[in-house]
């Protein structure tokens, strides 16, 4: 049975990344490689062992061209497990930074999982909701394979990251500061997602204490700069209580 | 923490008195019987020393002898032969001098006694009771002092001089030994009571960390040794059986999920299949909803079962809440996954800044438990609306937990999980107190889950808001229910501020 259901949420660019699925469990895996499939990813391979997994990525990475681009790992295997594994998919420099995700059963130790030090870029408790499974693989690809197109389309005007400059509806064009762009470019990436508060202070800042009066005297500035009515915004919106939301066009 | 202290003050307070009083008493009767006994032994055995040795036994016995035997006849003294032979008998012998102190007669007198005795002399032997080192008795006769000698070492003799009021006294010295013998029984009584305590003191404390579900190492020393080393055993063998119970959960709640994750995915999919007739999908939805109960349950009892038998559950941190909660909520709003549910976060301007020193992943816990609860108990859909905010003094409701007893004057963090959904009836909202309550009791949160699955109303309700009400008393704090029928629930959790 085909796991049907696009979610539509997934861009284009992203489901044309070439995924590496490794679960010992042969049905969660072709369960996992359905939904995805029907998500769009239309380049989902399926390893069952550490080692097979080890020999597909060293075939595959012969040419950037077919070199995986995201790894999905069990954690729990026999033999090697996904921390193992990930250490040593991360030795191969072709691999040093592709993103990978943990599936968990959420009773190994999580420090270890969410833990940067084996850079993992996120981990999906099990169980999980296929939607919930998507929108995570999608958040990670969309944090680390930048759209190639510097371009941000808003309602009211066109951000160009690459140059810092913003074309209004009106036909001005106005500079970003150093610290707009940083924050415009957080909630672009994670745009039509709610970004807390603390989570875009801790981005620009480096830390989430403090900087909140900033902040809002950053995006008053910058709503200045991209929307059509700074008091009405239909681009940066805030979410009362919580963050900012960017809404694309 | 309370019923520990609750416990030894209940123990000090009714024990002490009685053990006190009735084994005081039952020691200083037998002190008292003790010193009787003696008097009365010591009575007894001076009577008989002295009956046997000084009215029919020797030495009197023989100097009545000697006395009876000993005869003039024509200005010559002779000794009857059986005079003689108690004499021979007890290697004594005999001398008898006249008025004027010069011997008249003698028998078996040893070579170094003096023959003559002058009135000193006769004195002095007769107040040390010795003649010429020996042991001699005195029988005055018309005729002159008859003495008898034994071998050396025989007799000890005592002469004693006591003033009259000495003796006038004697009654009152007998009362003041009586006395101080009794002072030191009581000492020694005291002092052997304060070891017992002190020896079972430990013990006592041992079986309440038992009885409470902690670890306890107890090392005696001395008689009480077995004692502790038995105790010490059956906390290994406890807490043996704790970690295999724990170790059992946390295999079973990790196991489930990969099947589960199945169940989920493949139910999600047939839920959203165009294809599918209507009923079908209805099903596989229902299938979805319960599959991830499920996956809540497994996650409770998982948890429940660490703050059971963990020796240190809490990972504490400085929380700052308000950032924890807006990341919960904005998850909940970015996964997009229940719109049914639209959540709103409410921070009080006094509460924007509040910090608690607290496990966060339990708190997070605590609080998907009650946004949870909002969820299953209205499928239909309603809003929750979570708050934060800070009160002064002592939490409103509930106030049992530890929190309200520490008395922090910091004040407590409130965070209120409030919908407006079908709420809960007047009965409904008692039994799920009751049950909050009897798992306060209660010795393991995962142990309660399976309590009680007799009532329906609560059965239902799971272990989630227990967890929570474990979560809010593991940080000092508690949780307040409230809720109408058609007018929606809340679930307010106080933890202390740090």
């Amino acid at each position: 049975m085909a796991v049907t259901g696009g979610f539509g949420l997934v861009e284009r660019h992203l489901r044309d990344k070439r995924v590496l699925l490794v679960d010992d469990e042969a049905e969660l895996a072709g369960m996992v490689a359905a939904i995805l499939n029907g998500a769009g990813f239309s380049h989902v391979d399926v390893a069952h062992a550490g080692a097979e997994a080890l020999a597909a990525i060293d075939e595959r990475a012969a040419s950037s061209e077919s070199a995986y681009q995201l790894f999905v790992l069990d954690v729990m295997m026999p033999g090697m497990d996904g921390f193992e594994l990930l250490a040593r998919i991360r030795e191969r420099p072709a691999h040093a930074s592709t993103p990978a995700l943990f599936l968990t059963a959420k009773d190994e130790p999580l420090d270890r999982v969410s833990g940067l030090s084996l850079g993992a870029d996120d981990y999906i408790a099990k169980p999980f909701l296929p939607q919930e499974l998507v929108l995570r693989i999608a958040a990670v690809l969309r944090r680390c394979y930048a759209e190639e197109n510097p371009l941000l389309e808003l309602e009211a005007s066109r951000v160009n990251f690459a140059t810092a400059e913003v074309e209004r509806a009106d036909g001005e064009t106005v500079l970003l500061t150093a610290k707009e762009h940083e924050i415009l470019s957080v909630l672009a990436r994670n745009a039509g997602r709610i970004v807390t508060i603390d989570a875009l202070c801790e981005a620009c800042w480096g830390t989430s204490f403090g900087y909140e009066n900033s902040l809002m005297a950053h995006i008053r500035r910058l709503r200045e700069k991209i929307e059509a009515n700074p008091s009405k915004p239909a681009s940066l919106v805030t979410v009362k209580g919580l963050g900012y939301k960017l809404a694309k066009r | 923490m309370s019923r520990h202290s609750d416990r030894s003050n209940r123990a000090a307070q009714t024990s002490f008195p009685r053990f006190f009083t009735k084994q005081l008493l039952a020691f200083l009767l037998l002190a008292f019987a003790v010193v009787v006994v003696d008097f009365f032994l010591y009575a007894a055995i001076a009577y008989s020393e002295s009956e046997n040795n000084f009215n029919d036994g020797t030495p009197i016995a023989t100097v009545r002898a000697v006395d009876a035997g000993l005869a003039q006849e024509d200005g010559a003294y002779a000794l009857s032969p059986e005079a003689a032979d108690v004499l021979a008998e007890q290697e004594a012998w005999a001398l008898l001098v006249d008025g004027t102190g010069a011997a008249v007669w003698e028998h078996d007198v040893p070579a170094d006694v003096p023959r003559s005795l002058t009135p000193a002399d006769a004195a002095m032997a007769a107040h040390y009771g010795t003649v010429a080192d020996r042991p001699a008795f005195f029988w005055d006769r018309d005729d002159g002092l008859l003495v008898v000698g034994f071998p050396k070492g025989a007799y000890w003799h005592m002469s004693m001089d006591l003033p009259e009021s000495t003796i006038r006294n004697l009654p009152l010295y007998l009362l003041l030994m009586f006395a101080v013998d009794l002072a030191i029984f009581f000492v020694a009584y005291f002092v052997s009571r304060r070891r017992t305590q002190r020896a079972v003191a430990p013990i006592l404390g041992a079986l309440d960390d038992l009885s409470e579900g902690r670890p306890s190492t107890l090392r005696l020393k001395g008689d009480l040794r077995d004692v502790g080393e038995r105790i010490t055993e059956a906390s290994a063998l406890i807490e043996q059986k704790d970690a295999a119970r724990a170790n059992w959960i946390r295999g079973v709640s990790h196991d489930i999920r990969t099947p589960l994750s199945m169940i989920l995915g493949y139910a999600d999919a047939v839920a959203q299949d165009g294809q599918a007739p209507d009923g079908v999908r209805a099903q596989a939805a229902v299938i979805r909803t319960q599959g991830l109960r499920i996956a809540d349950l497994v996650t409770d009892l998982n948890t429940a079962s660490r703050l059971d038998y963990d020796m240190q559950p809490l990972d504490l941190e400085r929380i700052h809440l308000a950032r924890t909660l807006r990341s919960v909520v904005a998850a909940h709003a970015n996964d997009g996954l229940d719109e049914a549910h639209p959540l709103e976060l409410e921070v009080d301007e006094s509460a924007a800044d509040a910090v608690v020193l607290g496990d966060e992943r339990l708190v997070t816990r605590a609080v998907e438990n009650a946004l949870a609860n909002a969820r299953l108990h209205n499928e239909d859909g309603c809003n929750v609306v979570v708050r934060l905010s800070v009160r002064q003094g002592k939490p409103s409701g509930g106030g049992r937990g530890a929190g309200a007893t520490a008395g922090d004057p910091a004040g407590f963090a409130v965070i209120r999980v409030t919908d407006d959904g079908a709420g809960v009836s007047r009965e409904g909202l008692a039994a799920l107190e009751a049950r909050l309550a009897r798992s306060r009791t209660a010795a393991s949160a995962s142990g309660c889950a399976a309590g009680s699955p007799s009532s329906t109303a609560t059965a239902e309700h799971g272990l989630g808001l227990v967890l929570v009400d474990r979560i809010a008393r593991a940080h000092g704090g508690c949780i307040a229910l409230d809720g109408a029928p058609g007018e929606g629930f809340s679930v307010e959790v106080a933890l202390p501020l740090a």
